[in-house]
């Protein structure tokens, strides 16, 4: 098992593509800091709504609010470069043809994927830390523009900041776990991206309709996997009673509680790799 | 001609036990029956060839072989053990090139290697340089494999196959897109690989390769092997005795009343006797001794790919 994890960190640190996504993550992120301080710079809008929104964005942005605040802005970003990175690690081996050659090296097949989704959980972590770095230089640049609270520096904040590390990450793994099933189901890079950005896409696509539908069509999306990331997400931090109300993603904040997100997340992941090995270890490999 | 090959019993090419010993392997993929029963056995030792055309199921019993596909029916031994359920260990004995090479582009050749070499732990970096000096790919070495000619891949195929000192190599069409000083090169190579006691098997559909470097030889034709055994015997089994007298009616007579009436034919005016170029003594002395002397008595050898296409079936013109 080790050997091929070896192999797998040795493909990885050498691959283009790994810099790339990373580069593009805190890209993304500080893009959307820039974004949203621009917004700012524009002044509230009129009305009382326009005042309190401009003062949860603004709250938002500070070094205080930045685990939760930051960290689901960077979710998003995440999931997609993480579904683009496992799809494209396991589906190339199959469109370079590469699978064949290490299974028939005497490489266990299990241990070929394990070592993947191994690899991918880690640059899912280390992609995270970075963004999450832009996102903490950004928000300290804020709050020290703004004069905005920085917060207190304790104990209990840093392990918050790590354990909302943990759950960001926890929240990317379905996702994680599905491209490798989509890769391993279609055996191609390509279709397995399409197929998992799709997937992701289309379920808040429908999740937003399915919200205003009324009865038991309404709780639909409480079963899939953005709603009950979503919830997991809200134990990031100590979000303000303002901040939770109101800004951009007060809408998406739902009422999922965070042992159901948990549960049920959990139940993809055991259900993704579960499918996925059990197809990985029985298919022919013909390519 | 008139080449009758009989499917020769492969477990009595030897006693040892085999590298390789599949019974019955059948594989079909939908309503295409890929293989159909194909009994395979290859000895210690030997640069065994696998030879037919595109379709045959070479590729599929090879793959077979190393436990990419699993067969519908039959089962593998190698070096004496089942294949199911011990796959893992066994294939660390075996190096194999199957179909092109496949690679990691972004990676040079000598991280490629690298990469393998992790997988399943083997010489090293001494190890790594020994194989691509081999197959001389040394100078091109860091260079990605993306930019190599199709010659240097399989070169780069040869140097992964050998990299980790295996009992058993595999080579499916390794000349495939050299150019004729590679070509040599790796016909020169697969010899010295058997020398050091290596077992080889190689794949290909270019008869005269299998002819020059396989001392044994298993023929396949849609899905099922249609004969096997030494080289140089299915290549004798092609042979015969041709004789030209002036009266070819009464020699055919008394022909026919010899031990060879069974190998007997005539075309063309001549009478031929099938695999027994050995005894034109014994001929011309039963010719003679009925006033019949030859005016040519003379073995013809046919080559692997006359016997080939006898075989199959198939046109010369199709090769």
């Amino acid at each position: 098992m080790l050997d091929a994890l070896r192999a797998e960190v040795f493909k990885t640190t050498h691959r283009r593509m790994t810099y790339i996504l990373v580069g593009v993550l805190c890209l993304l992120v500080l893009t959307f800091y820039v974004i949203l301080w621009l917004r700012l710079r524009a002044g509230p809008e009129p009305g009382v709504n326009g005042q309190l929104n401009y003062l949860a964005q603004l709250e938002g942005m500070s070094f205080r609010e930045v685990v939760p605040y930051g960290l689901q802005l960077e979710r998003f970003f995440l999931t997609l470069i993480c579904v683009v990175f496992t799809a494209t690690m396991m589906g190339n081996e199959y469109d370079w043809r590469t699978v064949g050659v290490v299974v028939a090296r005497g490489v266990k097949r299990w241990h070929f994927m394990a070592a993947k989704l191994i690899v991918s959980v880690g640059f899912a972590l280390v992609a995270l830390t970075l963004g999450f770095a832009v996102a903490l230089i950004c928000s300290a640049w804020f709050s020290h523009l703004y004069t905005l609270p920085f917060g207190t520096f304790s104990a209990a904040r840093f392990f918050d900041v790590f354990a909302s590390l943990g759950r960001t990450t926890y929240v990317v793994l379905p996702f994680i776990f599905m491209a490798l099933l989509f890769s391993t189901f279609w055996r191609s890079a390509g279709q397995a991206v399409g197929f998992s950005l799709g997937f992701f896409f289309l379920e808040g696509v429908f999740t937003g309709l399915l919200q205003n539908a009324s009865g038991w069509l309404s709780h639909v999306p409480e079963a899939l996997l953005n709603a009950n990331a979503l919830g997991v997400m809200k134990a990031n931090g100590l979000l303000s009673q303002t901040a939770q109300d109101r800004g951009p993603f007060a809408a998406a904040l739902g009422g999922v509680p965070v042992w159901r997100g948990f549960t049920i997340l959990l139940l993809y992941i055991v259900l993704f790799a579960g499918v996925a090995f059990w197809r990985f270890q029985r298919r022919d490999i013909q390519e | 001609m008139s080449v009758a090959v009989r499917t020769a019993d492969p477990v009595a090419l030897s006693t040892a036990t085999p590298v390789i010993e599949a019974r019955g392997l059948t594989k079909s993929f939908g309503e295409t029956h890929a293989v159909r029963g194909v009994d395979l056995v290859v000895e210690r030792g030997h640069v065994f060839g696998a030879l037919g055309p595109n379709g045959s199921g070479k590729s599929t019993t090879v793959r077979m072989l190393l436990g990419l596909v699993k067969p519908d029916a039959g089962d593998v031994r190698l070096f004496g053990e089942s294949l199911s359920g011990h796959a893992p260990r066994l294939l660390r004995r075996v190096g194999a090139v199957v179909e092109t090479p496949a690679f990691v582009p972004y990676l040079s050749g000598r991280d490629n290697l690298r990469m393998f070499e992790m997988y399943a732990p083997g010489p090293g970096e001494a190890g790594i340089q020994a194989a691509l000096e081999r197959v001389n790919l040394t100078e091109a070495a860091h260079r990605r494999f993306k930019t190599y000619s199709l010659g240097m891949k399989q070169r780069l195929g040869i140097a992964c196959a050998i990299l980790n000192n295996p009992e058993l190599i595999i080579l499916d069409e390794p000349t495939n897109g050299l150019d004729p000083q590679g070509t040599r090169e790796v016909r020169s190579l697969i010899p010295r690989l058997a020398a050091e006691g290596r077992t080889v098997v190689l794949c290909s559909h270019l008869l005269h390769e299998v002819e020059q470097v396989c001392d044994s030889v298993a023929i396949f034709q849609r899905g099922e092997i249609v004969a096997t055994g030494r080289t140089k015997d299915l290549i004798s089994a092609g042979s015969q005795l041709e004789i030209r007298v002036s009266d070819v009616a009464l020699a055919e007579s008394v022909l026919a009343e010899s031990k060879w009436a069974s190998v007997l034919s005539r075309r063309d005016g001549s009478i031929f006797l099938d695999r027994i170029d050995a005894e034109a003594a014994d001929v011309n002395r039963l010719l003679a001794e009925h006033g019949l002397y030859a005016s040519v008595i003379r073995p013809v050898r046919h080559s692997l790919e006359e016997v080939f296409f006898e075989l199959t079936g198939e046109a010369s013109s199709n090769a």
